[in-house]
């Protein structure tokens, strides 16, 4: 790690920043954290860990909310969401540690497991190039313009014998 | 300009600071977000100013506030609003108690030991006048301050020479 130069550089790794499990739900915009930056504040110390270690790590998953941090504004820390319709969401973390606020904000605020499972699965098949139809984005509109695949039958009919209809209706009974 | 600005100031509220300003009507709003740069892996601060109109003509320069997109702008330059106060400058109300507050310290529990010490000159929070009673005389933060070089007859109070 020679280019990892700072305090903590592990906090600067792909690997970490996406390990946090914090996705914020759409309607939070903003998310402020108002903590002392004073050693003595034993109650703001997970306040200050949380935006030490955990900040970049939402950040990273949540690139268009806006995270503000105040310091030394107010003898209590805390944590607030605004939401979109101006509402607003406070979490007192008043001597909580960085894992219990993290916890606490992925239950309150996070998208969950499942559906971040589903998005990524949505995103997957999005992204895979091995898929047709060009009006969804894709490169290919058919298997048919593919060299050495069954040419399309706008150009080129099909055999009667592999048409489902001529299957179907019996005509592979008949004495040719 | 807006092709290249990021993600974040595309949104419909953003919170900001509201920032010394010559505008007369509107206020200049700036705005703080992260951008990530790709090699360093860490992210970098910016800001971005916004110019808001403030309805309630409530907000002083120093105030954080959240602005919010404006549906239809009248004004080429004004695209925001200011819907909600976070903080007053000077006058900082933590939302949890409810109590205003002095940095990390309560002022009443400020005041109870000043009153036990037996202090008598100190600033009286609750009597003294809102804030914008001395701007133009004593007060210039409302508007930018420059540096001036030349002796004038009537110095500009907001031209600093020193």
């Amino acid at each position: 790690m020679s280019f990892m130069k700072g305090i903590s550089p592990i906090r600067r790794t792909t690997n970490y920043l996406n390990a946090s499990p914090l996705v914020l739900k759409r309607r939070v915009k903003i998310l402020t954290v108002n903590f002392n930056e004073n050693e003595e504040e034993e109650h703001h110390k997970g306040a200050r860990d949380f935006v030490f270690w955990n900040l970049p790590q939402v950040q990273y998953k949540n690139p268009n909310v806006q995270i503000v941090t105040f310091r030394n504004l107010t003898p209590s820390p805390f944590i607030t969401c605004f939401l979109e319709d101006n509402s607003k969401i406070l979490f007192d973390v008043d001597s909580q540690s960085n894992k219990e606020i993290m916890d606490r904000l992925v239950k309150t605020v996070g998208k969950s497991k499942e559906l971040l499972e589903e998005e990524a699965l949505a995103s997957e098949a999005k992204s895979n190039p091995a898929n047709f139809c060009r009006r969804l984005g894709f490169d290919r509109h058919c298997i048919c313009e593919m060299p050495g695949q069954v040419p399309c039958p706008i150009m080129v009919p099909v055999p009667k014998h592999w048409r489902g209809k001529w299957w179907n209706q019996g005509h592979r009974y008949e004495e040719e | 300009m807006a092709g290249s600005l990021p993600g974040v100031l595309k949104n419909s509220i953003l919170l900001g600071q509201v920032v010394p300003s010559n505008l007369k009507n509107a206020l200049k709003v700036q705005v703080p977000y992260f951008t990530f740069d790709e090699r360093l892996k860490a992210y970098f601060k910016k800001t971005e100013d916004f110019i808001a109109v403030d309805p309630s003509k409530e907000s002083k320069t120093g105030d954080v506030v959240i602005i919010q997109k404006l549906e239809k702008q009248t004004k080429k330059d004004i695209t925001h609003h200011v819907s909600q106060t976070v903080f007053k400058l000077g006058d900082v109300k933590d939302p949890i108690s409810g109590e205003y507050v002095v940095g990390s310290e309560y002022r009443n529990r400020r005041d109870k030991i000043d009153e036990l010490y037996g202090a008598t000159g100190n600033f009286k929070y609750d009597e003294a006048p809102k804030r914008g009673r001395l701007e133009g005389t004593r007060d210039f933060t409302d508007k930018p301050t420059y540096r001036t070089w030349h002796e004038f007859e009537k110095d500009d109070p907001y031209g600093i020479r020193n």
